[in-house]
């Protein structure tokens, strides 16, 4: 061990290094998200978010969901896309503008996202968890 | 006045012969400072290094987790812990899915070599010299 650097420095420093970086690179990747969308950030693999929805297009089976960070991202519902809420699968017909919504996919383009889940967390106006329609 | 009678350390002190310092015990000595203080500046500095690989690990965590929608997920959750409990499956599977795994797997890497430089790497080096020497 380094004379200067004794153990509970080091125990201090090294969580230190870890939470000041971490929070950098969150603070870096938000800054980029908001500048200029999601574009730059995504990646292939899966990503998750949730956002309220602000558009359905049932013609199109995508809806239009903007994140808390203000993002707009364009969410295509296929044919294998989850739709759920309160652990129940429901139509896309069920999604309304205003829901708070939890979406897992994977991103196609700048700002669009094949969706494998869509789980309506709220409601629209709704500050409860949000129930299936029976219809559904 | 009476001298004071012999006890036992006065004996045992009687006993003891003056022993010849090796002749070159003082370079040797130096020497084995010397190697002391290298060890800790190897160990310094390579503990200094990891610790520059922890940050930008660390760094490259906190954007993969911003951009993989691991912190979404993690806000989602506190807003909504019914998440865990009603779709606990599906949302641990899809947050499984999302994590930067590689990231965080370079995250504890580098804090073990964290370790490794400051703690067994002055032990392997003092342990290799004291065989050498």
């Amino acid at each position: 061990m380094p004379r200067w650097l004794t153990p509970n420095l080091l125990w201090i420093i090294t969580p230190l290094v870890m939470v000041v970086s971490l929070m950098a690179g969150i603070s870096s990747a938000s800054a980029e998200q908001a500048l200029d969308g999601e574009s730059s950030g995504l990646r292939p693999r899966s990503v998750a978010f949730s956002g309220e929805v602000t558009q359905v297009m049932l013609q199109a089976r995508s809806v239009v969901v903007q994140t808390k960070r203000g993002r707009v991202v364009t969410v295509t519902l296929k044919a294998s896309t989850q739709i759920k809420a309160s652990a129940q699968h429901i139509r896309p017909a069920d999604i309304k503008v205003g829901d708070h919504v939890l979406i897992v996919g994977r991103p196609r383009g700048t700002q669009a996202l094949d969706a494998s889940t869509l789980t309506i967390l709220r409601k629209a106006g709704q500050g409860a968890r949000a129930s299936p329609n029976p219809k559904g | 006045m009476q001298p004071e009678p012999l006890d036992d350390l006065d004996r045992l002190y009687a006993r003891l012969q003056w022993a010849d310092p090796k002749p070159n015990l003082t370079d040797r000595v130096l020497a084995r400072i010397r190697r002391a203080q290298r060890i800790q500046h190897i160990s310094t500095l390579a503990t200094l290094v990891t610790l520059l690989a922890l940050g930008l690990f660390a760094y490259a965590l906190g954007r993969g987790l911003t951009f993989s929608g691991t912190l979404d997920f993690l806000e989602a959750l506190v807003s909504n812990l019914d998440l865990l409990t009603d779709e606990a499956d599906d949302f641990l599977s899809a947050l499984v899915d999302a994590l930067p795994l590689l990231e965080i797997a370079a995250v504890l890497g580098g804090a073990a070599c964290v370790w490794l430089a400051s703690h067994a790497l002055p032990r392997l080096l003092t342990r290799q010299q004291g065989k050498a020497g």
